[in-house]
Order: C-alpha cells, then structure tokens, then sequence
C-alpha cells in the first residue's frame, strides 16, 4: 500500500524548475530548494549533492505519513551516474594549470590547497539515501541501486520483497536525479544522448508491497532525462 | 525451511597477488600490499602510497581488468554454466574520468565515457558469465560489495535464480581521490613507511590507506549446486545491513549501525552470538571506524577472535565486502583465522580479542563486515562446507 507520495520534478523542459504540485496533503507543494524545513543540521546543506537536495524535500513530504518507528524504517533509493566533480574542483584544476597542461606536482601543492575538502563525499551515490536516512533517523534495511530507469524499478521491487518477508515495517522507496550541470551535459553530449536533461526526486511510503504504477504518460517525455526517477512517474497520478 | 546456499566459486584480485590462492597465501603469511605509489608520480602530494593491485592500467580499463581476472577464476573454479537462471549482483562506484582526459583535446568516445558508469562492470560480468537472469549495481560506497552478495542470497532464497554472480570492483589510486581523501583526513600520512600505514585497531594508527581490487563469488541454490555435482566450498548463511542515520562523515560512538547489523545477520542465519568462531572486521585504521565497529563487537559478543586483512591490502573501498568474504569462505575452508598486520600496540579503546598471527581453529561461522561513508552498514556469515 502507498501511504504518502512526495515528489520535486521539473515542470516541463525547464532545467531549474519551479516545483510541482502533486496535489493533495499527503503529496504537497514544495517551495523552491529552500532546504529549510528539511535539514536537521543547516551546515549539512554544503555537503549536499544536488540529487539529495532534490530528495530532501520529496522524502520529507512521503514522510509525514509516518507515525511508527524510524529504526524499523527501510530506505530503497535509485541513483543515476555519480556527478562529476569537475565543476566543483575548477579552482582547484585552473591552479594546476602549466605551460597548458595541468602539472601533477602543482595538484600535490597549490591544487590541493583549493580543492574542496568535502567533495569526495558530495560524489558518493549513496550520499542520497544517506541525508534522507540522517534526517529521519532511519536505520533499518536499505539499498540503493545505481543505473537508469531499471534501478528505479529495482528499488521498488526491493522495497516490496523486504516488507512482504517482514524485513522492515514500512519502507521509504525512491529515486533521485540531476543531470543539469555543466559537466553532465559534456558527459551527455559525449554519451550521443541529445533529449534534455532532467532532474527529480519522488519518495513514496509503502506500508504493504504495492505494484509500482505505470509511468504517468502525462509527464513522460516531457520531463526531460529523469534517469532512475522516470521508473517512479506514475507515482504522480498515484498521488493525484 | 529455506533452501541452503552454495559458494561454489571465488575469483580475486589485490594488491597481495593475482588469484584466490596468492592472495591467501599472503594474507596468511601477513605480507605487505602497500607500497609507493606507481600509477601516476606522487611527489609533492600529501600522501604518496596506496594498495595497487599488480595491473597496469587506469581508470574504467583497469577496472575491467581486475574483474575480467577475477570474474573468470570464480567461473573456472565454480564450472558455472550460462543462462537466463543466473543473475549477476555487483557493488561498484563510478570511476572518476582518466587523469589525462582533463586536458585531452580530442573528447572521449561514448563508449569511454560510458564505460565509467557504476553499472558498467555488472554488464562486463553478465556478459563474462552468459549471465542473463536480473543484475543490479549497489552503490553504497564501502559497504557496496556486501550488499551485493546480501541482495544476491535474497534473489536465490526467493527463487528469482539459480545461481548468482556477486562480488565488487574499486580502483582509486587515482591522483584527484589521493587528494580528496587526504583532505577529508581519512587517509594515513606515514610516507616514510608505507609498509606500516594500515594498522587497524592500533593505538598509533592514523587513516586508511587506499586499494585496488575485485573480488567476485559464485553463490546457488544447493540444489543447483548438488544436481551438476559443484564442489561447495562453504554456505552463505546470513545477511545483515542497516544505516547508521548518525552523520555524513563520522561513526557513531555506540556503534549502533554496526551491531544492527550483525544482529541482523545472526537472525538471519539463525545462529547465536556464541556460534561465530572469527569476525573479520571493517577495521579500516581510521580512529572512528575502529573505534566504533569494536564497541559493537563488544557489546554483541563475547571475546570472539576478531582481525582485520586491511593491514595488508588496504581497503579495497567497493570491493572490500566481496575480497574479505572471500576470505572468509577460505579461513572456513582451511580452519584458520588470519591475523593482523602492524597490530604493535593495540588499542586498550577498542576492547576486542585481536589475533596478531594467523592460527589454526575449528571454524563452524564466520562474520564479515563492512560500513561505509554516508552510514551504510553490511554483515555477511559463513558457515563451513
């Protein structure tokens, strides 16, 4: 049984979007990325990726339903490609610069000095499930799955498997994903993929296995590149 | 009553050597994996050694490589045969882009790029196995691998297969992750003597030290197994995991993600606390980690031998779940318990029972463990053949 829905998705091809509504009190509106309301601890803002600043907010939401217990709490997420980091190191990869090139001896020394400390930990791909799980104390099974639209239906079948053997009392099952930052779309145009890129987040609240409900033809194709979170679109008209 | 599992297969490859049997041998014998690093000069840098596997190689081409040799040694040894019944489960991060391709002026080709996703060793393997059941990539940093073969006994249980191919690949002796981590301050700095970096639950220890590595089972129903007639060389009979729900970079003190999850793996295997003759540990010679997996050990059991192989080889980040429960199935295997490595003065903190030496003992269970960065946790049990 799905028990709540939350969601931030782009609203047609716009790569920062205003967020969407989803439609009733237990799939509601979120705000822009204020993370106000959904970081426990406001310096834990610096170490987000921008797939978990989506998924804050969408966890937040499916999680209202929840009245139980967090520790028995399992938490299934879907992640596309690890961001590259490139962005984030660019004043530390310009002070490498040499005669054109970049010289690893300056990357031991003054690179080093400017690259950001915390970055290794911003790339992670289980840096999602892991903000979601610290602002909710969720503590029981998990995984998360990497890859496209296939680990988005993983997941959900995860989550489903571990409530129907009692491994968990409820699960938070979802998906996360941006695509939209420089060195994403390089790597996109590298790929040959030409659509748009995307970002999202949609969590749903299983208290019982649940079929995941087909992708809303509604928004399919008009999101842009949503990666794993496309497998989860028909939670929106679940929602609705 | 469930259907037992089989481990009829292993394949790796460490920083100790190339192959299940050279690796073993080095661990028993405790010898040095870490050394200065060769894949790029490190002069200069904060840190200048790693575990390196013995490969030449970079980036996503070293990565297939280690799992082609790894992959294809659990396969020999299992006698697997291909189809639509065996599925592929792998922990695995993405590789970061070759150093070089950052002032590179022709751009890569799709497929270079896309050979740096997390998935692209699990389709490397089902191709390698003529696996063409389910496969799925699991992405939780350290603990990656040992999730993988968790959600690979949870397929065969279910009967979604008959046989699993489920192990993990990492490689990071890569220029841009050397100074990440030491900035991070998780990495030892004892440049002077590499050979004595990683020294888990040590009192002078100071960081991890990071490896290369891939590690790969073969894991069926034992009714597959029996049926053509596979040599079992143990059972796969617990598994565990939970997070920490603590913070990003630290460990709780009370190590309370940790002993969950052995908990969990214990019910799961249906065994007692008592029953488990040897952990080998997460131990990753960080203050924290040691600290914390040592408190949960305490609490959960009573003076069982624990060790940690990071001594030796490092940590072999997505891969150290799959490498370590190998070792496990061979301390079952042979009735021995490795030791540790450059445990000088342990630390009166960590209140476990280390073994410094390797030694012989009747084995019926084994834990193994691993935890990673974002909280994450996974306990895997062996039990003997």
């Amino acid at each position: 049984m799905i028990a709540a829905v939350g969601g931030v998705l782009p609203n047609g091809l716009m790569l920062h979007p205003p967020l969407l509504p989803l439609g009733d009190a237990h799939a509601g509106v979120v705000e822009g990325p204020d993370l106000g309301p959904w970081l426990k601890r406001k310096k834990d803002a610096r170490l987000l990726p921008r797939a978990a600043a989506l998924a804050l907010p969408a966890a937040g939401l499916a999680m209202r339903a929840f009245t139980g217990d967090a520790e028995e709490l399992g938490i299934f997420v879907a992640v596309g490609r690890e961001p590259p980091d490139e962005g984030d190191a660019e004043a530390s990869l310009v002070a490498m610069e040499e005669s054109g090139t970049l010289s690893l001896v300056k990357l031991g020394g003054e690179g080093r000095a400017l690259y950001p400390p915390l970055l290794p930990l911003r790339t992670l791909p289980n840096m999602v499930l892991a903000h979601v799980a610290i602002q909710h104390g969720i503590r029981g099974e998990n995984a998360c799955l990497a890859g496209g639209e296939d680990a988005g239906r993983a997941v959900w079948a995860a989550a489903c498997d571990a409530l129907a053997e009692g491994r968990c009392a409820a699960a938070l099952v979802g998906a996360a994903y941006s695509a939209v930052d420089l060195a994403s779309a390089r790597d996109r145009l590298r790929l040959g993929l030409r659509g748009p890129p995307g970002e999202g987040a949609i969590f749903a609240l299983l208290t019982a296995p649940a079929p995941l409900p087909r992708p809303d033809s509604a928004w399919a194709g008009r999101t842009g590149d949503l990666g794993p979170v496309a497998a989860l679109l028909g939670l929106v008209a679940a929602a609705g | 009553m469930t259907e037992r599992l089989a481990v009829t297969g292993l394949g790796m490859v460490t920083p100790l050597g190339i192959g299940v049997e050279a690796t073993w041998r080095a661990v028993l014998a405790a010898e040095n994996g870490v050394r200065r690093i060769r894949r790029f000069d490190p002069t200069g840098f904060p840190v200048t050694f790693a575990a390196e596997a013995p490969l030449p190689g970079e980036g996503a081409a070293l990565k297939a490589a280690l799992t082609e040799l790894a992959v294809n040694e659990a396969l020999a040894m299992s006698g697997l045969a291909p189809g639509p019944r065996v599925g592929v489960c792998l922990g695995s991060e993405a590789c970061r882009p070759p150093w070089a391709w950052l002032w590179k002026k022709d751009a890569p080709s799709a497929a270079e790029v896309d050979a740096l996703a997390p998935d692209a060793p699990t389709r490397q393997v089902a191709a390698l196995a003529g696996a063409t059941g389910p496969r799925s990539t699991v992405s939780t940093a350290c603990t990656s691998s040992s999730q993988a073969l968790g959600e690979a006994m949870l397929r065969l249980r279910r009967g979604e297969v008959d046989a699993m191919v489920c192990g993990g690949v990492d490689a990071l002796s890569e220029p841009l992750m050397v100074v990440g981590f030491s900035k991070l301050g998780a990495l030892s700095t004892r440049n002077d003597a590499p050979e004595k970096a990683s020294r888990p639950f040590d009192l002078h220890r100071d960081g991890f030290v990071l490896g290369e590595g891939a590690g790969f089972l073969v894991i069926e129903r034992e009714s597959t197994a029996r049926a053509r007639g596979a040599l079992v060389l143990a059972w796969a009979e617990g598994w565990g995991c939970s997070c920490n729900a603590w913070r990003i970079t630290d460990s709780p003190p009370d190590g309370r993600g940790a002993y969950d999850a052995m908990a969990a793996a214990l019910l799961d295997a249906g065994l007692r606390p008592a029953d488990i003759g040897y952990i080998n540990a997460h131990g990753t010679s960080t203050q924290q980690n040691d600290l914390s997996e040592s408190t949960a050990i305490a609490r959960l059991f009573d003076r069982v031998p624990v060790s940690s192989t990071k001594g030796m080889m490092g940590h072999l980040v997505a891969a150290c779940g799959a490498v370590e429960a190998i070792l496990c199935v061979l301390a079952l295997r042979d009735q021995v318990r490795p030791g540790s490595r450059n445990l000088e003065e342990p630390d009166p903190s960590c209140p476990v029972n280390l073994v410094r030496d390797a030694e012989r003992a009747a084995l019926d269970h084994v834990l193994t463990n691993a935890f990673g960065f974002g909280g994450s946790n996974g306990s895997l049990i062996f039990g003997r053949a």
